[in-house]
């Protein structure tokens, strides 16, 4: 597995870079597993494809000495879900970026529609060479943007399924409580073979924000399920069958999430609006990532639940 | 309670999840707030882009030196007599007797109140002749070693 979703860069200028992801890349990463119909895409991965696009204009401006290590993002947008076999265009554009810190914002488009954004993305530069290998970074940037990666070794965009297929463990290990359908917390160890870790990175592996989303989703569903079940013992109101993220905001990581790290996952629900017209109402949670009783990250969600 | 202090009180409160009535001008970031390294760099992100300022990156710390030599102020990190005096010149909003004989440099950051941070905003809305203000040096928790700002 390659956790590396940018498959072109189209155009880079000082500030502003274009290039594209695409979805139906190496088959190992969209092929559904057997008895599965149809894979669907960890939408976080465009999120971290749009972050991966903007990682590439930062290490070209620093001549490949720094990679960013992102902390905050104001917020990410979840417009549209996008189908299997889509090409998504990527942009980013650089705000901020000094020798140690940078900001930017991005979209991903499909057929000219916006899809996911992401508003003002902060963090720090770390040396590249504490994390990976320099003449090899240099070596993916120069054929990304000399015509992009060829077929064959195009890394695709991750599906659900295929996640779920390298794990070793589930996404969550063990829930711990849950409070009235209102707040959960489970608990989850981060292996040492996790499949992102080869390139997240060489030499100083750390779990990427887009898995760290999806324990903090897999906990959600759990949660939402506990809530609708709550709701349905006091009213009548059906039940909703799916889940489907819609976006965050402040999102802060204080810390690295490392191999062999046991975290525990805190959700609570913020807010509900009434369902509309047809049945889909929208939930607001808060999660907390916590290691050892310290707080890791915190960012705030919002999902849609559809009948 | 000025328009901007209050706008800083809320910046505050959000990065650290904070009560805003507890964020009061000479509340400790840290001791007080729970304030982490990072969190002084998320503020600094949250007041620049509140403001449409630039917090420029040096240190307190470089202010404070001054002309001073490097025996004068500092030998191995602990704070000399004339570089507390430096110090409590270019922080005239802490606590004078927090700036006292046994502070060390990597000290320097669980000095910052709230007031710091107004006095910061307002020196770069103001046309400050500081030109050299900066935010607080961030040397500790989770922040790689080679990263000497916040903002």
């Amino acid at each position: 597995m390659r956790f590396l979703f940018v498959d072109s860069i189209t155009a880079m200028h000082w500030n502003e870079a274009k290039g594209s992801g695409s979805i139906s890349g190496r088959k190992s990463f969209v092929e559904p597993p057997k008895g599965v119909a149809e894979p669907t895409l960890v939408p976080g991965v465009i999120s971290e494809a749009i972050g991966q696009l903007a990682s590439w204009l930062c290490l070209k401006q620093n001549d490949f000495t720094a990679r960013p290590v992102f902390l905050f993002a104001e917020k990410i947008g979840m417009h549209e879900e996008v189908p299997m076999g889509s090409t998504v265009d990527l942009s980013a554009e650089i705000h901020r970026l000094d020798t140690e810190t940078f900001t930017f914002s991005g979209r991903a488009n499909v057929n000219g529609s916006v899809v996911q954004e992401i508003v003002d993305c902060s963090g720090w530069l770390m040396p590249l060479d504490q994390l990976e290998d320099p003449a090899e970074t240099r070596r993916r940037f120069a054929a990304l943007v000399d015509g992009g990666l060829p077929p064959d070794s195009s890394t695709g965009m991750l599906s659900k399924q295929h996640l779920s297929s390298l794990l070793t463990n589930k996404m969550i290990d063990e829930l711990i409580d849950v409070e009235k359908g209102d707040s959960l917390s489970v608990r989850r160890k981060l292996g040492a073979g996790e499949p992102w870790y080869a390139d997240h990175f060489p030499r100083f592996p750390v779990t990427p924000i887009v898995i760290l989303n999806e324990m903090i989703g897999a906990a959600t569903h759990k949660l939402l399920a506990a809530h609708d079940s709550s709701r349905n013992s006091r009213s009548d109101k059906p039940k909703s069958s799916r889940i489907i993220a819609r976006g965050a905001r402040d999102i802060k990581i204080k810390s690295f999430v490392r191999p062999g790290d046991e975290c525990e996952i805190r959700i609570g629900i913020n807010s509900e609006s009434a369902p509309g017209p047809d049945g889909r109402r929208e939930i607001e949670t808060t999660a907390d990532l916590i290691r050892a009783g310290k707080r890791l990250m915190r960012g705030t969600f919002q999902w849609e639940m559809r009948p | 309670m000025t328009d901007q202090f209050a706008k800083v009180r809320a910046i505050i409160a959000d990065a650290l999840y904070a009560n805003p009535e507890d964020v009061t001008r000479d509340a400790s970031l840290m001791r007080d707030l729970g304030a982490e390294s990072i969190d002084f760099l998320d503020i600094i992100f949250r007041l620049e882009k509140e403001f449409s300022i630039k917090l420029p990156k040096g240190d307190i710390e470089k202010r404070a030196r001054g002309g001073l030599s490097e025996e004068e102020f500092a030998i191995n990190g602990l704070l000399q007599e004339k570089g507390l005096a430096r110090l409590r010149e270019v922080m005239p909003e802490v606590n004078q007797t927090a700036i006292r004989a046994g502070l060390y440099l990597r000290d320097i950051p669980s000095l910052f109140t709230a007031a710091t941070f107004e006095r910061m905003v307002a020196e770069q809305l103001g046309g400050s002749t500081r030109t050299n203000e900066t935010a607080p040096a961030v040397r500790s928790g989770a922040t790689p070693a080679h990263v000497s700002v916040i903002g």
